[in-house]
């Protein structure tokens, strides 16, 4: 019996089905829609069966080339990045049905194979063990987000696409620089044996290797500075791209840089610089939001925002902070990816993305406004929404920060929610107002993702603790970086 | 030690031209030369001092004598990633000039930063 | 003015924090630790004489195949970039002269040859699939520039390109299959300095050179489409 438990399986079987699209895509240009479908439905597969060694506290590692680590490439599973990648293709799985739908513009075929590879290779930046193959992962991520937010060939997208390719490229030179820097210094590519090494080098000497990593994945992860690029290339893009690039890309770029920091630096000394990254983040994306005219560009600004705001959660350094930030990742994930996708309908219906010309959408299109509505509360985090919960535990250990800082956090992460709860209530109110013109029919179809979802958020609304604490046995396991590392360099002489 | 000192200076000379060029294609040159630089950068790194090519051959069969072979394994694939990544970008550059008639930067609308 | 200087401290600092970074780690000193290992096991483990592709293919196979990976996905991206609904071919066409187009059909089999023979010998000499796929898009590059009026099947170069990517993946799923890792070698070694030894080496390999080869013949395909087609100028 094979053993379908193997994180690499991952990333083969969608290779494989991208290749075999490729050669099948002039003459069955109908069977494409279905690819990306069938490849994040075997995906989850595969997660089922490494979720239930995870869920008992293994670390699932699959080697290749068939030598143990370090001289292999390997890829390791611990209980962060099974949520991250679980995420990634329960999102995959819904978009790329909503996409099936959605995507009428030609060359759809090809739309269709560059998604799957998006879903690709989100799983395997969030899977891998080695730091080379967290460059080659992003660059195939980077690589197809550039064709993606492309796609539609207007002039919007096509000066949002080139902004984003050329900071792209530049985050991916940076991050090579760092892994090579990294490679002079200990002489192997191997997070764990990296950790391992890195042990005995001092603050100053990891700093500037470090720096090169963290402001390249900086760029996809829509932090303060560099994320100028987002508020055009988000809402560019079609809008399933968008909810995938907004709710996932973001996040799982993050997820590295939490590995990169916890695991293989150990860096406590630079969290309190990231904490002040998060603030003006934070604070950026809810203000730039908030004098949005266009619907799309002012979610784009909340993403910012959001971000900031478990990053900033997450630079507290203690445990049940780190397990607050989990929580508020999956919230603004499955939120932001519902929001985008909703968002896609209306502008559908409406031909346009301005706010103001949605007016009365609501008041015919009942069960989409409603879905709308549902996620945004969560984001905004009124209870008894899911998002009340992360934002209560966010609250909760801000107050650990010491010093002044940790009580400003505490009062910004406030008054942000208010300009978040007033922006929103904004299109709330566009929505359910009287009709002045008539709104295009849409597919049925495609309000059925954005629906399950919601589902899936409510049912998460009605049990919080169960997942809280599920996500504080994954920060648990995260900080002690000893059972990863004996658990991948177990085979070594 | 030259090779360092040259490997960072197209590193720099590449950064330069991103930052203060205003034509589109030579934006996308200093985008090269950066993925130049980073390239020689990585080869030299894997230098050490009195050895030879990692290839074994009938003249020379002793694996103490030769060079790093990971780094040279790191730059084949940087290379071809970069070749790509600067093929989309061109691709990005010609249809703004079908788009715009123009290559400058301030010319097009949102692209000021 | 005040741009120029702030920008160029910006880039002085990154400069000099890396040559500072690289001070402790002087050129040509011994950084090798996994380095070591694959120079002294490439031969016992994979028979390949070229220590760079065995690390590139065998050791490091994953990453090689990621770099496939962004081959094929810039590809997709530029055909998408430059999609035209309908293609006329302009009925003006510049001719090239005499001697390129008497040139180029002697010198166009011998480009192909010597693209194969890089692909194949890539365990042997430096080379391997990438340098040779490119060999061989640069022989139809040529045979674009001499002759106006060629267009490739690209139903076929689709083919090309799918099989030779499947080609990766189906030798590593047979590693996973047999020994429960991916992209173990399950093709025996070889005489050392053969052709035909290095494991799964050689095959691999003639399948990127091909693909790499046809994956960048449909990227010129359309960046020529730019120049020749009706509907590339609006």
């Amino acid at each position: 019996m094979v053993n379908l438990g193997n994180p690499t399986l991952l990333v083969v079987l969608p290779l494989f089905f991208a290749f075999l699209s490729i050669i099948i895509s002039p003459f069955a240009k109908k069977v494409i829609k279905f690819v990306p479908l069938v490849v994040s439905a075997i995906n989850l597969i595969v997660i089922y069966f490494i979720g239930l060694k995870v869920i008992s506290g293994q670390i699932v590692i699959g080697g290749t080339a068939g030598l143990m680590p370090p001289y292999s490439i390997n890829l390791a599973v611990d209980k962060f990045n099974f949520v991250i990648v679980l995420l990634v293709n329960v999102l995959g799985f819904l978009i790329s049905f909503y996409n099936i739908f959605y995507v009428k513009e030609e060359p759809a075929d090809k739309f269709h194979i560059l998604f799957t590879l998006l879903i690709m290779s989100a799983s395997w930046i969030s899977v891998t063990g080695d730091l080379f193959n967290v460059f080659v992962a992003f660059e195939v991520l980077s690589l197809s987000s550039f064709g993606l937010v492309g796609f539609m060939r207007n002039s919007d997208a096509i000066e949002a696409g080139f902004k984003y390719v050329v900071l792209g490229i530049l985050a991916g030179s940076f991050i090579l620089l760092g892994v090579v820097l990294i490679y002079a210094m200990t002489g192997t590519l191997n997070m764990a044996h990296i950790a391992v090494k890195l042990q005995t080098v001092s603050t100053l000497q990891k700093l500037i290797p470090f720096i090169f990593i963290f402001f390249g994945l900086a760029v996809e992860g829509a932090l303060f500075p560099v994320n100028s690029w987002l508020p055009d290339a988000h809402p560019a893009a079609p809008s399933g791209v968008s909810a995938m690039l907004s709710g996932i890309v973001t996040t799982t770029a993050i997820y590295v840089i939490i590995r990169v920091i916890v695991t293989i630096f150990n860096y406590s000394a630079f969290i309190p610089y990231l904490f002040i990254i998060a603030l003006l983040t934070l604070a950026f994306g809810e203000i730039a939001a908030f004098y949005q005219k266009d619907l799309k560009r002012m979610l784009a600004y909340s993403t910012i925002g959001q971000t900031g705001l478990f990053v900033l959660a997450f630079s507290v350094g203690t445990e049940a902070s780190i397990s607050a930030s989990l929580t508020q990742m999956i919230n603004h994930s499955i939120s932001k990816a519902i929001l985008f996708l909703t968002a896609g309908i209306m502008i559908e219906a409406a031909k346009s993305r301005n706010i103001d010309d949605l007016k009365g959408f609501g008041r015919k299109n009942i069960l989409t406004s409603v879905v709308f509505v549902f996620a945004a509360l969560s984001l905004i985090g009124v209870p008894p929404f899911f998002g009340f919960f992360t934002k209560f535990a966010i609250l909760q250990s801000l107050l650990d920060f010491p010093g002044f800082l940790g009580y400003f956090a505490f009062s910004l992460v406030l008054i942000m929610a208010i300009v978040e709860g007033v922006y929103f209530y904004r299109v709330f109110r566009v929505l359910f107002a009287p009709i002045d013109k008539e709104f295009e029919k849409v597919n049925d179809w495609l309000v059925v993702a954005p629906f399950i979802l919601v589902l899936i958020l409510v049912l998460m609304s009605s049990k919080p603790m169960y997942v809280l604490n599920f996500t504080s046995t994954v920060a648990n396991q995260l900080v002690q970086r000893t059972i990863y590392l004996t658990s991948v360099l177990g085979g070594m002489k | 030690m030259i090779f360092y000192v040259s490997a960072l200076l197209i590193i720099g000379i590449g950064i330069y031209a991103i930052i203060i060029k205003k034509n589109l294609m030579k934006i996308i040159i200093g985008l090269d030369l950066i993925e130049t630089g980073i390239n020689l950068l990585i080869v030299s790194i894997g230098y050490i001092n009195g050895k030879t090519a990692p290839i074994f051959s009938k003249g020379v069969m002793d694996a103490s004598r030769m060079v790093d072979s990971v780094p040279q394994a790191l730059t084949l694939t940087s290379i071809v990633i970069g070749a790509s990544e600067l093929a989309l970008a061109a691709a990005f550059v010609v249809l703004l000039y079908r788009k715009y008639g123009t290559l400058d930067v301030r010319k097009i609308r949102s692209l000021r930063w | 003015m005040i741009r120029k200087i702030v920008y160029g401290i910006f880039i002085l600092i990154i400069v000099a924090a890396v040559s500072m970074f690289l001070m402790s780690y002087p050129f040509g000193s011994d950084k090798m630790d996994v380095g070591k290992y694959y120079l002294e096991n490439t031969v016992p483990q994979t028979g390949a004489a070229n220590v760079v592709t065995s690390v590139t293919l065998f050791y490091r196979g994953f990453d090689t195949l990621g770099e496939v990976t962004v081959l094929f996905t810039a590809a997709l991206g530029v055909s998408i970039i430059y999609f035209i609904e309908d293609k006329k071919r302009k009925t003006r066409i510049v001719e090239s002269n005499f001697v390129t187009k008497v040139g180029t059909r002697v010198v166009f089999p011998f480009i192909l040859l010597v693209g194969a023979y890089i692909f194949m010998h890539g365990h042997l000499t430096p080379g391997g699939g990438f340098q040779g796929g490119a060999l061989i898009a640069t022989g139809f590059l040529l045979l674009y520039l001499a002759y106006e009026e060629t267009s490739i099947n690209r139903a076929k170069f689709y083919l090309v390109e799918g099989l030779g990517g499947l080609t990766y993946v189906t030798m590593g799923l047979l590693g996973y299959f047999m020994k429960d890792s991916f992209l173990a070698n399950v093709l025996p070694n070889g005489q050392l300095f053969n052709l035909l030894s290095g494991g799964i080496i050689l095959p691999i390999y003639i399948g990127v050179g091909l693909k790499v080869g046809s994956e960048l013949s449909n990227i010129i395909d359309d960046l020529m489409c730019e120049v020749k087609c009706d509907g590339g100028e609006e």
